[in-house]
């Protein structure tokens, strides 16, 4: 399937970036698979894969995390609660760099 | 040749001027500084400056409360406590020596360009007021002169770039780095974070307020937006990603139902043509490439949603 890139407003919220990625993936027919910080701006970008039309997967949910070892507790917490790891990348939320984890 | 008396007194008063206007300057720069930023401190009492005695007793500490390759707990604390105590001292410092130097940046690049100002200005009209040939001649030569060093300055240490445009540029590399190491201290313990690693991001921290950091920083941001065109996705409501579940959905349906009617007036209203209208994959091909092409576009993107509803795409 192919992949595209696009790009979304660092200086915004969690909620508010997790509202575009929904709206991507639901208008692209296609899934969040990398969420990443551009170097030299204050974007983020992110790398969807297409999904069969019909087949799209469930909405996205984003959690920060402060370092790794928090990012791994949240990963354990979530996945006790049924939720699966989409991705997990160095962005800016607010334009602050931060851990941000994908979950479905 | 010889030099008259009131080409003497014009050349006499134009320096005067230059160095009287030059003087001026260094009164606009800053207010006096409290007594307690004076270094060193007047009366030889102590302010807070973060000198490198206070500097090497605190490493001190922080060594011995780190020497062992496990450190108990209280250590780590210890440790950690005297790392941001060093680390906030060491910031402390680099934003004084920063903000004298943008000041002295912004004042001297002033002072110089008021002085060639007034130099050319001069050397101008001495010599069209200047009787003779050989005179002329020579005046015209110093201004060109005069004229190239100035422009040689803006393009060989500004690189063309103008002290306010250097100077933003300097505080948002400034920003970005100082975010970063008041985050890991927040967050990490000296074991994870040493003060080593902290003395790393203050190098960085330093060198982003430098003229070579502030041109390295101008290089990356604009050779990011010259190879990048598209724009970022902002302002997204709930309203937009029920829209978006709408559309998805009537997508989806029609493929399932082999009944393309929508999406392709949709494209069409949309200036996409495709070449055979039954065809699920020439239709699934269209829509994907408009859809990509709309999220790097606000512009677009406006008109794809626009025309959605008006195909009954999102009811």
């Amino acid at each position: 399937m192919a992949i595209h890139k696009h790009l979304v407003a660092g200086g915004q919220t969690l909620v508010e970036q997790e509202r575009a990625l929904n709206e991507m993936e639901l208008t692209l027919f296609a899934k969040v698979t990398g969420y990443a910080e551009i170097f030299g701006t204050t974007n983020n970008e992110a790398t969807l894969e297409d999904v069969p039309i019909g087949q799209q997967p469930g909405p996205l949910h984003l959690v920060a995390a402060d370092d790794d070892t928090q990012a791994a507790k949240v990963i354990a917490e979530q996945k006790k609660a049924g939720k699966t790891l989409a991705f997990q990348g160095k962005v800016f939320v607010v334009n602050i760099g931060a851990i941000v984890l994908g979950f479905r | 040749m010889t030099i008259s008396l009131s080409h003497r007194f014009f050349t006499i008063s134009l320096l005067a001027l230059t160095v009287a206007l030059s003087g001026c300057a260094s009164r606009l720069e800053k207010p006096r500084l409290p007594d307690v930023f004076i270094d060193p401190a007047p009366g030889g009492k102590t302010n807070g400056t973060y000198t490198l005695d206070l500097f090497n007793a605190d490493f001190g500490d922080y060594t011995r409360a780190i020497k062992n390759p496990v450190p108990t707990e209280i250590d780590l604390k210890t440790a950690t406590a005297l790392r941001n105590k060093m680390v906030y001292g060491v910031l402390a410092e680099i934003d004084y020596v920063y903000h004298n130097y943008e000041i002295s940046l912004f004042m001297n690049e002033g002072s110089f360009k008021v002085a060639t100002d007034v130099l050319q200005l001069g050397l101008g009209m001495a010599s069209t007021i200047t009787n003779g040939e050989r005179s002329k001649t020579v005046l015209s030569a110093v201004l060109t002169g005069v004229t190239g060093t100035s422009l040689s300055i803006d393009k060989n240490f500004f690189r063309q770039q103008t002290v306010q445009s250097l100077i933003s540029s300097m505080q948002a590399g400034r920003d970005r780095t100082k975010a970063l190491i008041i985050r890991r201290l927040n967050n990490e313990t000296a074991s994870s974070y040493p003060f080593q690693a902290a003395r790393s991001d203050l190098a960085t921290y330093f060198f982003a307020g430098t003229l070579p950091g502030a041109l390295q920083q101008l290089n990356q941001t604009a050779a990011a937006s010259a190879k990048d065109e598209r724009k970022a996705l902002t302002d997204v409501t709930v309203q937009d990603v029920e829209n978006a579940k709408k559309l998805n959905e009537t997508i989806a349906a029609e493929f399932a139902a082999n009944k393309l009617d929508k999406t392709v007036a949709f494209l069409k209203a949309m200036g996409v043509t495709v070449d055979d209208p039954t065809d699920k994959a020439k239709v699934e091909a269209a829509y994907r490439d408009l859809a990509n092409r709309a999220f790097d576009d606000p512009v677009l993107k406006k008109k794809f949603d626009e025309e959605a509803k008006k195909a009954g795409l999102i009811k």
